[in-house]
């Protein structure tokens, strides 16, 4: 089941840059909430604020309070944190020197589950999650990197999945694919919402129009806008938005 | 929930960072140690001799007489005579790996001139003593001495061993080193600059000459330091062909001794201790030479080829 | 006519890069060639598995310097190996760019740079002279020092090779920094370290200088690691500078061997473990 999260006045910055100027936002559970801007305006670092990953990068600074399932993301060990809440990147990271069924398991092998039954029936279940089991299934020990642009993105959501996290990101998980792979992905993100809170960066539009149920507006590190993605496309408040949406900027 | 969520790096994590962290200091205090432990056992000679070390002609274990100078002249000689020989060939080899030859030649041949720089310094020696000695003495010193003999470089008896010998053979061995490094400053050069230069009509070696070589220029330059600071301290095939002679004589012919050289052949045989520290100064100096050398050549390298490279050749 | 000109000095430089490939490549061929020639009439049974003879003597041998080498090569590796690996896994993944880990890439570009019979007085002045005796730990401990600043540049390198991003995968799932570099950054990296640590194995097996003063040379078998010890490079050296024939003709097939060795690693580095960029 999904959680719920609370973003409360959230700055970050990365060198004497700042790049997220007080961000104030409730994300509901089990919804797909996607994040649109244009390039710059902050949507990367929020979401990777939100798995604390934007602190593994060298002269970066968060300050702010992000709560999850009533603790703040900050009192704890962001090691634990990471398993809680997933994430998918722009471009497709399986592991180069794991197969594909090593990478599926890697994220609940390398904390320490060693039954090989458990990893089997994890593998499988994930990766028919990410409906990527029926292609893979008779060739789970070759290379994960043997798999096409679209196959390689449904592993590393399979492999985001198996953790079990409540949360997933996903940082434009199918910018860097063809139009019949975004397919797939999408019809995929609309299933998991009923089990995952879901929050996805994209610079596409009618993505955000596709898939998500609320959208919020992002520009030059504030956010501007946030509502059900219906309203916020058809008649938003703010006139930045309206102006971003009809393509005076972008 | 909370107790999972509890602020904590593992144990493992930590012993890691901390382990890789003093081996990385580790390398820090080896290099320290090292020049302290050479200025040390050196001491006794700096202090008995002074400067006059570096300018005493005599080396004379017998009457406790200890000058570096025959040795410096050796190692300096035959060092820049193989970089004269080196440096040319090895850019000319670098030019035509990098910029002539079709990506099958270039690693096949890449792969042999790398192999130049992998053969043991003593291989190289044995050679010299058996092949390369023997071919100066009987064909290549009476030839010189016949058309180039009112030079003084090229007069006096041929014998094999020498000074000739040993600024060839460290020619072929720092070579690769020069060749190297000159394809690495090569390769950096911006494509956009050379099809510039071929965009206004140069032909390929005009454009070579216009459009890389002045940009690779800093860069083949320490490189050509490097392969310096390489012949410097090249010992074993120094040793058996420059003859182990502490004379300093002009001509090419004659024997000479290197710095390496006299350490390599008399340090087992320091019978009391300023004997052993005198060969230990020449040792610090050869140190202090090579260290600055690489340091200004590294700056040259970087500043083309941007970050630290030179892999295994250097 | 100009064009004509230039034309012409083109095809000509080019020649003369061409000329100069040529010149530099007769060499390698004219010491491997002699080699093979000189060596392999030498190379039977019993160099491999007898002792040295006294000069004059036939039926040497080099089976002792042969093992010291091996043994010798071993101690190098195994103090300087997981040293160069975790000094560059510290300066890739845990400090890039401050003080510390530019003076510690200082160092290691210096001590690559050291003339090798340095080593060797280092060596002798700390441990030998202290220990009051020649011994293989002595030659291996140079040797160590040798390889620890190549297998840290080539580490170093192959780790910087691995994407960003598979790191980030990794700390994403929940997997600490450890774990990380140990579990998936260093498998990526595996085959180019693997590749490094050949060629520096290559290189210090062929060490005579650091080993003269160190390991010193025995013309029997050392029975413990505390003796001198022979070795190829070494004992090489001394038959191709002794007055007698046969152990001349010894040292070319010592030659043959060390080299085959050598190029061989290089092969086996450098093609079979090539890694595909990641």
């Amino acid at each position: 089941m999904g959680q719920t999260l609370s973003v409360r006045q959230l700055e970050a910055w990365y060198g004497s840059n700042k790049t997220l100027k007080g961000i104030n936002m409730e994300i509901t559970s089990n919804h797909v909430t996607a994040i649109i801007g244009p390039s710059g305006c902050g949507k990367s670092t929020f979401v990777r604020c939100i798995n604390r990953m934007h602190e593994t990068l060298p002269g970066t600074k968060v300050k702010g309070e992000i709560i999850l399932d009533g603790e703040s993301i900050y009192a704890q060990d962001p090691v634990a944190l990471r398993k809680m809440v997933g994430m998918v990147f722009q471009k497709a990271n399986p592991f180069p020197s794991m197969s594909i069924y090593e990478n599926v398991v890697a994220g609940v092998r390398l904390n320490g589950m060693r039954n090989k039954q458990n990893l089997q029936s994890i593998a499988e279940k994930s990766l028919r999650m990410a409906a990527l089991w029926d292609e893979v299934k008779d060739r789970l020990n070759y290379s994960g990197m043997s798999l096409s642009g679209g196959q390689q993105q449904r592993l590393c959501i399979a492999r985001a999945l198996a953790v079990e996290p409540s949360v997933l990101l996903m940082d434009e998980p199918a910018s860097a694919l063809d139009p019949i792979a975004t397919m797939h992905i999408e019809e995929l993100i609309r299933q998991l919402k009923e089990n995952y809170t879901i929050l996805i960066v994209t610079h596409n539009m009618q993505q955000a129009g596709r898939i998500a149920d609320s959208t919020a507006f992002f520009l030059n590190g504030e956010l501007v806008e946030h509502g059900p993605t219906s309203e916020i496309f058809t008649n938003p408040n703010d006139k930045r938005t309206e102006d971003y949406i009809t393509g005076r900027f972008g | 929930m909370s107790k999972k969520r509890k602020l904590k790096v593992s144990m493992g994590d930590q012993t890691l960072r901390l382990l890789t962290l003093l081996m990385a200091i580790s390398v820090l205090v080896l290099m320290v140690w090292m020049g302290w432990q050479m200025f040390d056992a050196a001491r006794p000679s700096i202090q008995k001799f002074g400067l006059g070390f570096i300018i005493g002609r005599v080396w004379d274990p017998v009457k406790e007489q200890f000058g570096a100078l025959p040795f410096i002249y050796g190692t300096l000689v035959t060092s820049l005579l193989a970089l004269l020989l080196a440096a040319p060939i090895g850019l000319g080899v670098a030019i035509f790996l990098n910029e002539m030859a079709t990506s099958k030649f270039r690693v096949v041949v890449g792969f042999f001139v790398e192999m130049l720089a992998a053969i043991p310094s003593v291989v190289y020696g044995l050679w010299g003593i058996f092949v390369l000695a023997p071919w100066l003495r009987e064909t290549v010193e009476p030839g010189l001495a016949k058309w180039l003999g009112f030079i003084p470089l090229f007069q006096g008896t041929p014998i094999g061993f020498g000074m000739l010998a040993g600024g060839l053979i460290l020619a072929v061995m720092i070579l690769p080193t020069i060749a190297a490094i000159s394809r690495e400053v090569m390769a950096a050069v911006p494509d956009m600059q050379r099809e510039a230069a071929l965009a206004l009509g140069a032909t390929k070696w005009e454009m070579i000459r216009v459009a890389v070589l002045p940009y690779a220029k800093s860069g083949i330059m320490g490189g050509i330091m490097l392969g310096l600071g390489r012949a410097l301290g090249e010992t074993m095939a120094v040793t058996m062909v420059i003859g182990n002679r502490p004379d300093i004589l002009l001509s090419l012919f004659s024997p000479a001794y290197s710095m390496a050289a006299v350490i390599a052949n008399e340090f087992t045989e320091a019978t009391y201790d300023l004997y052993l520290s005198a060969l230990v100064e020449i040792g610090l100096i050869l140190f202090g030479i090579t260290l600055l050398l690489n340091f200004f050549a590294r700056i040259l390298v970087w500043s083309v080829a941007r970050g630290p490279k030179g892999g295994n050749l250097v | 006519m100009n064009d004509y000109l230039r034309k012409y000095r083109n095809w000509m430089m080019l020649g003369v890069f061409i000329a100069a490939t040529i010149i530099a490549l007769i060499p390698l061929f004219g010491v491997l060639g002699y080699v093979l020639k000189n060596g392999l009439s030498a190379l039977n049974l019993q160099f491999f598995i007898n002792l040295p003879k006294a000069m004059g003597m036939p039926g040497g041998g080099m089976a002792n310097a042969i093992v010291g080498t091996l043994i010798m090569v071993i101690i190098a590796s195994l103090i300087g190996i997981p040293i160069g690996i975790l000094a560059a896994i510290y300066l890739t993944e845990y400090d890039r760019h401050s003080w510390l880990s530019t003076a510690v890439r200082f160092a290691t570009d210096v001590l690559t740079g050291i003339p090798s019979i340095i080593v060797g007085i280092v060596i002798y002045t700390a441990l030998v002279l202290k220990m009051g005796n020649f011994s293989a730990l002595a030659g291996g401990l140079s040797l160590a020092i040798i390889m620890i600043p190549l297998i840290i540049r080539s580490t170093e390198e192959m780790l910087k090779l691995v994407a960003h991003s598979i790191r980030e995968a990794g700390y994403a799932l929940g997997i600490s920094k450890g774990k990380t570099i140990l579990r998936i950054v260093l498998p990526t990296a595996a085959k180019g370290i693997i590749t490094g640590a050949m060629l520096a194995v290559a290189r210090v097996a062929g060490e005579t200088a650091p080993l003269l003063f160190t390991a010193l040379g025995n013309q029997y078998w050392a029975r413990s690691l505390n003796e001198p010890i022979a070795s190829l490079p070494v004992q090489i050296f001394q038959y191709a500078t002794s007055p007698y024939k046969e152990w001349h003709q010894l040292a070319w097939a010592g030659s043959l061997v060390l080299i085959s060795i050598v190029i061989i690693l290089n092969l086996v580095a450098r093609f079979a473990f090539r890694s595909r960029s990641i």
